[in-house]
């Protein structure tokens, strides 16, 4: 079985007014009772019960309450009397309006009868209390107790009730808000009775119920009643009073804390102990009250006090004793006017009007004013209006100078308050002369060496020294006290042109008052020296605005003139220029207009001495700033393989928006990933070095311009070290070359001291067959040799001719040549030659005594042809034995070719020598040019058919290598002669060798000085050394 | 504060008391005339029944300030009574002239203050009448006073035509009662 208990409130049909106090109980869905207390004297005979505060799962309702329908007796027997009642005020009606009821017609008997129904049917509705299903009532019935008290009731249970459900107050149980009570808290009286006690301490309603368990399921809630717990009330503090002249008098006053009951308050009012009068409070209000004029009682001492009462108690304030006009709080005077007075540009006047107050009430006032849009005001000392006039003339205004007003008032014996400011009103002192001229500045240009174009410029007066407005200024100038010109306008500036002298400015504005006094400029000469300038100029923002200090440098200055511009551009101010003035005794000035932040001013400060201006003095500053718009410019300058040199530029002025502080420089290794630590740079540096860098490696770089708000990185400048420095291969090619230089050099000397050993295993000495003892030998042979050859050559002692080498003297070739076929194909061969000395390296590369110049170039070959000291070497190369003009089964011919140069007297030997030689040499040269060329264009760089290779131009300095060999062979002394020799791989080379060298080592063999037929000593001759 | 100063002190607020109700009550008769329709001049006598207070006697030799004091203080009860009717009358017959009935109720209000100011004089003197018990009256913003008489077209006349004589005796007598405050707070002064 669940249970759940509702409050309810109950509505009385009749008096219109919602009841509290009723309650009732629930079993599951079904409401087992409630009842409503009705009003004293209330007739609930009708109402409605609404459930206002439900338990979980009711929904608010309402539910009709019918106390005729209670099966109650009492209820029912005291509604039937009420009934009779009714029914006999009925009868006593019809009686007396058909006149039968004469004996008891009387006023006594009317009203005896009325009074006795009264009491029967207030006693009646006194008892009636709707109860549906009432069992049992408590005592008390609607208890309010003062938080934290003890409150006792009682259940007592109805006889009715006990014996129709045979129960007793043994099963009685209460519960409070809901919750069941402990057994300790309450006792069985009797049978019918059982005592609660409870002390609560929450204020505001509780519901007290009695329940009864019918049995082990079933309880039944018989009885519940409404506790209010709350707190007595305080007594009311601190009564205060204050009057408003003909509107109310209101008292105020503290009541303390809540009561959390309903509590009545009474102001009361006392003038006499005959008059006192009650003011209750309407409901919600408790802490003041206002006494309505006119029933205030002025000039007459007031006792007033304020009374509280509720169920727990009541209070009473301490009393306080006025007159309600002492503390009379008066409206604002009304300021009437406000007057200029003729003539005077100081003074105002005030009027006003008192307010309304008692008769026999003197007031004073407080007169105040200030300047429209300053804080500060000025008062005229209450004393000056503490008469009855209502007016005042205020002095020692500005002129010019429109003035707020307002004026309040208290009553002149201290007694009372001061009314509210009067609203205020605003007045105008007339016009006066401009306290001073201008503030006057100017520009100069330059033209030519004698005139300058001056921009004269002035500014408006400040209100406070223009004392009016200016209709004019008027401008003079003069030279060495002349006036040369003079200007009325109404403009803040003139040009003019003036020659290089000095020039005196005088300025003034003029109002409706008269004329300022005259403010002075002097531009100097051209030529003249400045004075001093300031010292020590800074710039600064503060407060939102830029503030400029200096230090005056001479005590002469009578002012100072602060000229400023937007620098956009480094070090020019293609902007407009602007200035202000400052007063002598000013160290420092706020620059009021025309500053930007983020842009960067140039300011300039010239010191006045008495209208002339002093040198001037700059500053660089800036009002706010900012990080940079853009980044430098970054370029490289050199980029190597570790370090790379950055080069930026600086950026716009305009785009700086701040001092650049210092620069830092970003780089990372693209390759790798890797960043390196920045690099702080100063802002005056515009290139940097970076170190330390990996070759060949991709890099990038940043560099930031900070100021002092932050930095701005530059787009990124990506750049790969170089794989070796600079100079690297130098380094080692160089020294490669000297060495290489040096060695043969060294070469060369050695070669130049070992010539004879050379010469002589190179350039043979070539016999002579002029003097060959084989002609004195064999004279068949000598004869025909002599026949071919001449009768002075001679020949070997053998008896014939193993080697025949021609020596080809490029003297004049065509001497030795006896017709244009031969001199053709000689010239076919030596161009063939040439040819192949251009594709020849080997000559130079690997014989000693060749020269590198041989290979340059044709010209330096045809050069080194056309020298007649070129001797050309021909060997014939003689397979089978034979001799001179005998013609060999097979031969064949190479060539030896030298640029060796022959030496003089070598040639001359030559010449004469071979002089005899000719006739046959001529043939055999023929023969030699026609084989050979034959050879050479049939059998060129193919085997020769007796297997000797015919070395061709490519192979000529084989051929050397080859003697060389031979000579190796032969000739012990000669190893380690020429470096790099390389072995000649011929399978016939062994046949040509012996053929080459037969004759040659039997040269050698033979007596050396019988080969030198020239008479020639030993190691006098060599015709093949330089 | 001794006695003395008291009986100045409350003097003194009981004269500016006079001063201010004379001064209030100075257009109270054209007031009350322009609203009563009065336009071509005072109405005639009033009636029989009207006993207004005798106006103080003149200044002389037997001029004295207690005697002086009680006739001032029965004239202004009686008066606030008269007034009152004025007032019911008027709150009946001119409903929506606020102006009037405030003005009416302030000399009503003043001439209670009179009495209660001029009871303190008394007491201090020692020659004050037996204190009366005061009555406790609930306050309300409704009518204080009823109308005098039933609501008729002759007794309309008579109200006003009343009204009109106590209202002038009123204004009257205000300026007679202060005289006699300023002689006797003069009387009151202290020497130098």
């Amino acid at each position: 079985m669940t249970e759940e208990y509702l409050e309810w409130a109950g509505h009385c049909a009749r008096r219109r007014r919602w009841v509290g106090g009723a309650m009732g109980a629930v079993s599951g869905d079904r409401v087992i009772g409630f009842y409503i207390r009705c009003p004293p004297l209330g007739v609930a005979l009708d109402g409605v019960a609404v459930v206002t505060q439900a338990g979980p799962g009711i929904a608010p309702a309402r539910a009709p309450c019918r106390c005729q329908s209670v099966g109650s007796d009492r209820c029912g027997g005291y509604f039937f009397l009420f009934k009779t009642a009714e029914i006999l005020v009925a009868a006593w009606y019809l009686l007396e309006r058909t006149g039968y009821l004469g004996a008891i017609k009387t006023m006594q008997g009317y009203l005896a009868i009325t009074v006795y129904l009264y009491v029967q049917i207030s006693v009646c509705l006194r008892t009636v209390d709707c109860l549906i299903g009432k069992a049992a009532y408590i005592i008390p019935e609607s208890p309010v107790i003062a938080l934290g008290s003890q409150l006792t009731a009682s259940c007592i249970l109805n006889d009715s009730f006990i014996k129709e459900n045979k129960v007793d107050a043994n099963q009685i149980f209460w519960n409070l808000k809901g919750m069941r009570i402990s057994e300790d808290n309450y006792h069985t009286v009797n049978s019918t009775v059982s005592n609660v006690t409870l002390r609560l301490y929450s204020v505001g309603n509780s519901l007290l119920t009695c329940n009864v368990q019918l049995n082990e399921d079933q309880v039944l809630t018989v009885f519940g009643i409404q506790i209010t717990t709350g707190l007595p009330p305080e007594k009311p503090k601190n009564l205060s009073c204050i009057t408003y002249d003909r509107k109310n008098m209101t008292c105020s006053w503290n009541p303390g804390n809540n009561t959390y009951l309903p509590t009545s308050y009474q102001f009361k009012v006392l003038i006499a102990p005959n008059n006192l009068k009650s003011y209750p409070l309407p409901e919600g209000v408790n802490n003041s009250y206002a006494v309505l004029f006119p029933s205030i009682h002025y000039f007459v001492f007031n006792t007033i006090w304020v009374e509280v009462k509720n169920d727990l108690g009541d209070a009473t304030s301490d009393s306080l004793q006025l007159d309600p006009v002492d503390v009379i709080k008066p409206d604002p005077p009304v300021i009437t006017s406000i007057q200029q007075i003729k003539n005077m540009s100081t003074v105002l006047s005030v009027k006003w009007e008192k307010p309304s107050v008692p008769a026999t009430y003197n007031l004073k006032y407080i007169l105040r004013y200030k300047i429209v849009g300053s804080q500060e005001w000025m008062q005229v000392p209450p004393e000056d209006t503490d008469t009855q006039k209502e007016s005042f003339l205020i002095q020692e205004l500005k002129p010019f100078t429109d003035y707020i007003f307002t004026i309040r008032c208290k009553r002149n014996d201290e007694t009372g308050y001061w009314s509210d400011w009067s609203l205020e009103k605003i007045g105008k002192t007339p016009e006066a002369k401009p306290l001073r001229g201008p503030p006057i500045w100017r520009t100069v240009e330059n033209l030519d060496f004698s005139k300058r174009k001056i921009h004269i410029m002035w500014k408006e007066l400040e209100k406070s020294d223009a004392n009016g407005v200016i209709l004019k200024y008027k401008m003079t100038i003069k030279k060495s006290s002349m006036n040369i010109k003079t200007i009325e306008t109404t403009k803040l500036g003139w040009n003019i042109t003036v020659s290089d002298g000095e020039y005196e400015v005088t300025l003034s504005a003029s109002n409706s008052a008269g004329d300022s006094p005259t403010e002075i400029l002097i531009l100097p000469a051209a030529t003249e020296s400045a004075f001093l300038p300031v010292q020590n100029v800074s710039a600064y923002p503060q407060d939102g605005q830029l503030m400029v200090e200096w230090k005056p440098s001479s005590s002469a200055v009578s002012g100072y003139v602060i000229e400023w511009c937007e620098e956009s551009i480094k070090n020019l101010c293609p902007g407009p220029l602007f200035w202000q003035t400052a007063q002598k005794t000013a160290r420092k000035v706020f620059i009021k207009d025309n500053i930007m932040p983020f842009k960067r001013y140039r300011i300039t400060i010239y010191p006045m001495y008495r209208g002339r201006p002093g040198a001037p003095l700059s500053k660089l500053a800036y009002l706010q700033q900012d990080r940079p718009a853009s980044g430098p410019l970054v370029r490289l300058k050199n980029v190597g393989k570790k370090d790379v040199t950055l080069m930026w530029s600086e950026i716009p002025v305009n785009e700086q928006r701040g001092f650049i502080t210092h620069y830092t420089i970003f780089y990372r290794n693209c390759i790798a990933n890797e960043t390196s630590p920045s690099i702080v740079v100063d802002a005056m540096c515009r290139e940097h070095e970076l170190t330390s860098l990996k070759g060949n490696t991709l890099y990038g770089v940043r560099v930031m311009a900070s100021t002092v708000k932050g930095g701005t990185n530059s787009s990124e400048v990506n750049f790969t070290t170089l794989s070796y420095a600079k100079g690297e291969i130098e380094a080692i090619v160089v020294p490669i070359c000297l060495s290489f230089l040096l060695i043969t050099v060294v070469t060369i000397l050695f070669c130049f001291n070992k010539r004879h050993l050379i010469k002589k295993y190179i350039w043979p000495n070539v016999p002579d067959p002029a003097n060959s003892r084989v002609v004195e030998w064999s004279p068949s042979t000598g004869n025909l040799i002599q026949n071919n050859l001449g009768p002075k050559e001679s020949m070997n002692s053998d008896g014939f001719i193993s080697d025949v080498t021609i020596v080809e003297a490029d003297v004049d070739e065509e001497k030795y040549l006896s017709n244009e076929d031969e001199i053709k194909q000689l010239t076919s061969l030596k161009k063939e030659k040439s040819t192949s000395e251009e594709h020849s390296s080997g000559i130079g590369g690997s014989s000693c005594m060749s020269s590198p110049r041989q290979s340059v170039s044709d010209s330096d070959s045809e050069s080194a042809q056309n020298t007649t000291s070129t001797v050309q070497y021909s060997t014939v190369l003689v397979s089978s034995p034979g001799y001179r003009c005998q013609q060999p089964s097979a031969q064949a011919f190479t060539r030896s070719e030298s640029t060796q140069p022959l030496l003089e007297n070598e040639e001359k030997a030559d010449e004469h020598t071979y002089g005899n030689f000719g006739s046959c040499s001529s043939e055999v040269k023929r023969l030699y040019f026609k084989q050979h060329a034959r050879i050479e264009e049939t059998n060129l760089n193919e085997p020769h058919p007796n297997g000797a290779e015919i070395l061709g131009d490519t192979n000529e300095d084989n051929s050397l290598r080859l003697n060389q060999m031979e000579v190796s062979d032969q000739t012990s002394d000669l190893e380690g002669f020429c470096p790099a020799v390389d072995s000649f791989q011929s399978s016939n080379n062994q046949t040509v060798v012996k053929l080459e060298f037969l004759g040659f080592r039997a040269g050698l063999e033979t007596d050396q000085q019988s080969y030198m037929p020239q008479a020639v000593k030993h190691n006098s001759y060599m015709p093949q050394s330089k | 504060m001794s006695n003395t100063d008291t009986v100045r002190e409350t003097v003194e607020r009981s004269y500016n008391l006079l001063v201010w109700l004379a001064d209030e009550a100075s257009s109270l008769v054209g007031l009350y005339m322009e609203l009563q329709g009065f336009g071509d001049g005072p109405p005639g006598m009033p009636g029989p029944h009207l006993r207004l207070p005798a106006p103080p006697g003149p200044d002389g030799e037997d001029w004295e300030p207690t005697r002086r004091l009680r006739q001032h203080r029965s004239a202004s009860r009686q008066l606030a009574a008269l007034l009152g009717r004025v007032l019911g009358d008027q709150r009946g017959l001119n409903e929506t002239r606020q102006h009037l009935h405030q003005q009416l109720q302030l000399a009503i209000t003043g001439l209670q203050g009179l009495d209660a100011n001029l009871g303190h004089v008394l007491t201090s003197l020692g020659t004050g009448q037996g204190q009366e018990e005061g009555q406790e009256v609930e306050e309300s913003d409704g009518p204080a006073q009823g109308p005098s008489s039933q609501a008729s077209g002759t007794a309309h006349w008579e109200a006003k035509v009343d009204g009109y004589h106590i209202v002038a005796h009123y204004t009257h007598w205000l300026g007679r009662a202060a005289e006699d405050l300023a002689r006797l707070k003069e009387h009151l002064k202290p020497e130098a």
